[in-house]
C-alpha cells in the first residue's frame, strides 16, 4: 500500500471541508460543548466547536477550563464515543402490526451517512474493535453494517494527554496509524494556525480535492510527529498489558476483588462511556389495544443485577462479580472472544467513575499481590 | 471421536433477518404437568418449518409480552417444529396460556447441537434432570433413527415428584424396547411407586456402558449436571465425551447482546451444549 | 456360620475388610428375606439390626401422618440402618420391601460389644458407613434444595 500523503490546512480550509461534507448528504457529528462537557452531536460549521477549549480529567472528575488559545480540537475525550452513532442507544429493532393469522413486521432504514469530524486515535482502536464484534462474527448486526459503510472519518492526533489517558500502553495512540480517510494534527505555533492532514483513502483524497490545501513540507509533517512524541510522552496513565489475559485469568478467587467492591457503586457510568461496550437488551413497546407495536433495542449494563438473571434469580447477585465480569471481560476474555483487547485506553472510566476507580491502579493492584492460591481438588 | 463442530447444521437454518421473528402459529397444545406445556408450531405462511439439530433452540415471541430461549424438543426428522415450555416468567406463562391457532413469533434456530453423529459407534448414556428431559429428547429420537449406529442407549430420568414427570407415556413406550435402557427416579414418591428414589447420579451405576466408548449427554438444573458429571468421570467417562446444556440469560441469541457470558464463551453460540472439558474450569466457581 | 463368610466378603460394602475382620462380623450375622410390601422395620421400633442388601428394593420411609412419604430407596450392594450405632437404639424411620428383598442382618448389640472390644474392628466400619451417610446425605441435601422446583414458586 502506498504511504499516505500529506497537506496542510488552513482553518479556512477546515470550515470548508466541513461544508464540503455537509453538502455531499452526509450528516456531520463532532464535538460540541453541553451540559459542562465536550460531548458529540450534529455539528453545521467549525463555529460549533468546543474552540478554545480543554478539558482537565482525573478519577471521577471532569471540568472544562479556558484555553489561551484558539485551539479547535484542544482537550480529549467526553463522555460521548462514536458509538452512539454507529451502535445508538435506542435502536427500533423492527415494527409490527397484528394481523388475522399473525403479524407483519417492517425493518426501519439505518440512519447515516455520517461524517465523524474529530475522531481521536483510540477512537479509531475503538471502532474497529466494534467492527470485529459486530461485522467479523457470525452474525452481522446489519444497522452497524450500514452506518459503517457510509461513514467518513476525519481524525484527529492529539496535542496533549489527558490524565486519564494510556492509549500508548493499548498501542492505539496517540497518532492516528488506520481506520481514517483523513487524519489532522492541529499545528498553533504563534501566528500560524494550520492542520497537517494524513490523507488515508481514497474518499479522503476526493474529499480533499474540494477543499483548499497545499502539500505539506517535510518540517511540517516533522512538527506533526513531534507533537504525538510529546504527547507519547506525557501519558497520564500507564498499563501492563503482557500476560495481562493469563493473569486475569488466574485470578477469579482473588481478594482484590473484594477491595473494589466494597467502593464500586455499580452505577453502570463505566460501561456507559466505554467506546467499546456493546451490550444491550431489548424492549417490547405497545399500543394500548396490542395491535401496534415495535421492538426496541437498548443500551444495557454487566454491572446491573438483571443483566444475568436466569431461574428466579441473577447468576452474578454480588457488586465483586459483576466488577470482576467487566474487568476480566474489558482486558481479557475479549481477546479470547475476538482477538483484541477490548480497552483501548481512553480513560473515560476512570474519568467518569463517580468514586474514582481506576482500572490502571486495579489492574496493578491485581498483578502485584498475590492471587489466592487454588484449593487441593479444586 | 470428532468434535462437535462438525455438527453444526449451516446458518441457513436461521430464519430470515436474525433479529426478526418469523409468524408461526400453534396447531397442537399438549399440558404436559401443572406447570409445562408442548407446543407444535407451523409457519403462519405456510411454509416449510425450520429444520433444526437435536441441542438448538429458537427465540419464541410474543409481541407485547417479549422474547425467551425455549429448546427444540421435537423429532429432528420430522418437519413440524416442537417445543416444550415450563412456565417460570411472564414470557413463558403467557406461552404455555397460548392456545391452538393463535400466532408466535420464531427466531432461529440457533446453537450447537448435541454430537449425536459423532457419538456412532459408542454407548450413550442420557441423563435428564426435571425440565432436562425436552432438550434431551432429540437425541433419543435421532438415536432411535439410527439404532444401528450406536451401541448400548441409557436414559436416565430424574424427576421432581412421579407426577412432574415429562413425557411419561413415551418413556413407558421407549422402556418397552428391547434395544435401549429407560430408568426413572423420582425425589420422593408415595407408596404406590414402586421405582428408586433418591437423585438421577445414583441411576448411573445401573447402566449398562463402556466408560472408554461412552457418549453422555446430560441435561438439567446446573448443579445436577455438575454432580452428574463428577459421577460420569469417577464412572470412567472422559471429560471430552460427557456434554451438557447451559442455559443463560439471553435477548439476543446471536453473540451480539453479552447477556449469556460465561467466561469468554457466549452460550447462545459456542453452546449451550459443551463438553465438560471445555465448559469445567468456568461452572466450578460461583458467579461467573 | 461360615457359608455368609463369602457372602459378606463380595458385598461391595465390606470390600477390603480383613477376613480376620469379616469372620468376627460373621458371628453376628444372619440372612434374612423380605416378601414385597412387608416392613423391615417401622419408627420408633428398637434398632436392633444392621442390614446389608444383596437383592431387591427397599423403601425408606418417613411416616407423614396418614400419608407416607418415601423418601429413598435402596438397592442391592447398600446398607441401611444407623440406629443401632446411637443410643437409646430407636428406629427414626421406616423401611419396607418394596419388592421380595434378600439380605444379611447383622445383629446391633452384637456388633456394638464387638466394636468397643476392638476399635479397630469398630474404626473400619465406621470409615464405610460414613462414606455411605455422605452420599445419602448429599443426595437428601440435593432434594431438599429442590432443584427441579419451579423457580416461581
Amino acid at each position: 500500500m502506498a504511504p499516505n500523503s500529506y497537506v496542510v490546512l488552513e482553518k479556512s480550509g477546515l470550515r470548508r471541508l466541513v461544508t464540503a461534507l455537509r453538502e455531499g448528504g452526509r450528516s456531520v457529528v463532532g464535538p460540541r460543548l453541553r451540559d459542562g462537557a465536550i460531548i458529540y452531536d450534529a455539528i453545521e460549521s467549525l463555529d460549533d466547536l468546543p474552540i478554545g477549549w480543554t478539558d482537565e480529567q482525573g478519577p471521577g472528575s471532569y471540568r472544562l477550563r479556558r484555553r489561551d488559545d484558539q485551539a479547535c480540537f484542544g482537550y480529549v475525550v467526553g463522555p460521548h464515543s462514536w458509538r452512539r452513532f454507529l451502535h445508538p442507544p435506542r435502536v427500533t429493532l423492527f415494527r409490527l402490526e397484528r394481523t388475522d393469522d399473525g403479524f407483519t413486521t417492517r425493518v426501519p432504514v439505518p440512519e447515516g451517512p455520517y461524517a465523524f469530524l474529530g475522531v481521536r486515535p483510540c477512537e479509531l482502536a475503538a471502532i474497529a474493535v466494534q467492527d470485529r464484534v459486530f461485522l467479523q462474527g457470525p452474525f452481522v448486526d446489519a444497522g452497524y453494517a450500514a452506518r459503517r459503510e457510509g461513514l467518513f472519518v476525519v481524525a484527529v492526533d492529539c496535542a496533549q494527554a489527558g490524565a486519564t489517558c494510556f492509549c500508548a500502553s493499548m498501542e492505539t495512540g496517540p497518532r492516528a496509524r488506520e481506520g481514517f480517510d483523513l487524519a489532522l494534527t492541529e499545528v498553533i505555533d504563534g501566528e500560524s494556525h494550520h492542520f497537517v492532514v494524513e490523507v488515508g483513502s481514497e474518499a479522503g483524497q476526493a474529499a480533499m480535492a474540494e477543499v483548499p490545501h497545499r502539500p505539506a513540507s517535510e518540517a511540517e509533517v516533522a512538527a506533526a510527529m513531534a507533537i504525538s512524541s510529546a504527547t507519547t510522552a506525557a501519558m497520564g496513565r500507564q498499563l501492563d498489558t503482557d500476560g495481562l489475559k493469563e493473569s486475569l485469568y488466574d485470578s477469579v478467587d482473588h481478594p482484590h476483588w473484594d477491595d473494589v467492591a466494597g467502593r464500586c457503586l455499580a452505577c453502570t457510568n463505566c460501561t456507559m462511556v466505554c467506546p467499546t461496550c456493546f451490550c444491550t437488551t431489548v424492549q417490547e413497546v405497545s399500543d394500548l389495544d396490542g395491535r401496534c407495536g415495535s421492538r426496541v433495542r437498548l443500551w444495557d449494563s454487566c454491572f446491573t443485577t438483571e443483566f444475568s438473571y436466569i431461574h428466579g434469580g441473577p447468576v452474578r447477585s454480588s457488586v465483586k462479580a459483576r466488577y470482576r465480569q467487566w474487568l476480566t471481560h474489558k482486558l481479557a476474555t475479549w481477546i479470547d472472544q475476538f482477538g483484541t483487547s477490548g480497552c483501548v485506553g481512553c480513560g473515560r472510566c476512570i474519568t467518569w467513575c463517580p468514586v474514582g476507580i481506576d482500572l490502571t491502579a486495579e489492574v496493578r493492584a491485581l498483578r502485584q499481590t498475590a492471587a489466592v492460591p487454588a484449593h487441593e481438588g479444586s | 471421536m470428532e468434535t462437535p463442530s462438525a455438527d453444526i447444521p449451516a446458518m441457513a437454518g436461521v430464519v430470515g433477518e436474525a433479529m426478526v421473528p418469523v409468524p408461526y402459529r400453534v396447531v397442537h397444545r399438549r399440558r404436559e404437568t401443572a406447570d409445562v406445556v408442548t407446543l407444535e408450531l407451523e409457519r403462519a405462511d405456510g411454509g416449510a418449518p425450520l429444520t433444526f439439530a437435536p441441542g438448538q433452540f429458537t427465540m419464541l415471541y410474543l409481541p407485547g409480552v417479549g422474547e425467551v430461549p425455549i429448546s427444540i424438543s421435537g423429532d429432528p426428522h420430522k418437519p413440524r417444529l416442537i417445543h416444550t415450555i415450563r412456565d417460570v416468567g411472564a414470557v413463558s406463562r403467557a406461552l404455555t396460556l397460548l392456545r391452538v391457532g393463535e400466532a408466535v413469533g420464531v427466531r432461529g434456530p440457533f446453537g450447537t447441537p448435541w454430537p449425536v453423529a459423532a457419538a456412532q459407534g459408542y454407548d450413550v448414556v442420557v441423563v435428564a434432570g426435571g425440565l432436562g428431559l425436552a432438550p434431551v429428547r432429540p437425541i433419543v429420537y435421532h438415536v432411535l433413527h439410527h439404532r444401528h449406529a450406536y451401541g448400548h442407549v441409557n436414559l436416565l430420568c430424574g424427576s421432581r415428584r412421579l407426577e412432574e414427570l415429562l413425557f411419561r407415556q413415551e418413556l413407558e413406550r421407549w422402556r418397552a424396547r428391547l434395544d435401549m435402557d429407560v430408568r426413572v427416579t423420582v425425589d420422593r414418591a408415595d407408596l404406590t411407586w414402586r421405582g428408586p428414589v433418591g437423585v438421577v447420579t445414583k441411576l448411573i451405576d445401573k447402566a449398562t456402558f463402556a466408560p472408554d466408548q461412552t457418549a453422555a449427554f446430560v441435561c438439567g438444573p446446573e448443579v445436577m449436571m455438575r454432580f452428574t458429571a463428577r459421577e460420569l468421570v469417577a464412572a470412567g467417562v472422559a471429560r471430552e465425551h460427557i456434554y451438557l446444556s447451559m442455559e443463560r440469560n439471553m435477548k439476543c441469541a446471536i453473540g451480539l447482546c453479552g447477556h449469556c457470558q460465561l467466561g469468554p464463551i457466549f452460550v447462545c453460540k459456542d453452546g449451550p451444549v459443551f463438553s465438560l472439558a471445555a465448559i469445567e474450569r468456568w461452572i466450578k466457581r460461583r458467579e461467573i | 456360620m461360615e457359608t455368609l463368610q463369602p457372602i459378606l466378603a463380595e458385598h461391595p460394602f465390606f470390600a477390603g475388610l480383613e477376613p480376620a475382620y469379616l469372620e468376627l462380623l460373621v458371628g453376628c450375622a444372619k440372612n434374612v428375606r423380605f416378601d414385597a410390601d412387608a416392613y423391615l422395620f417401622r419408627e420408633g421400633d428398637e434398632a436392633n439390626d444392621f442390614y446389608v442388601i444383596r437383592h431387591g428394593r427397599v423403601a425408606v420411609e418417613v411416616e407423614a401422618g396418614h400419608k407416607p412419604s418415601v423418601v429413598a430407596t435402596l438397592e442391592p450392594g447398600w446398607i441401611l440402618g444407623l440406629s443401632w450405632l446411637i443410643p437409646p437404639y430407636l428406629r427414626k424411620v421406616s423401611a419396607r420391601a418394596v419388592t421380595l428383598t434378600r439380605a444379611i442382618s447383622l445383629d446391633g448389640a452384637c456388633l456394638r460389644r464387638k466394636c468397643e472390644a476392638d476399635h479397630n474392628l469398630g474404626y473400619e466400619l465406621l470409615k464405610r458407613l460414613s462414606h455411605e451417610m455422605e452420599e445419602r446425605l448429599l443426595g437428601a441435601w440435593l432434594r431438599v434444595a429442590d432443584v427441579y422446583g419451579n423457580p416461581k414458586r
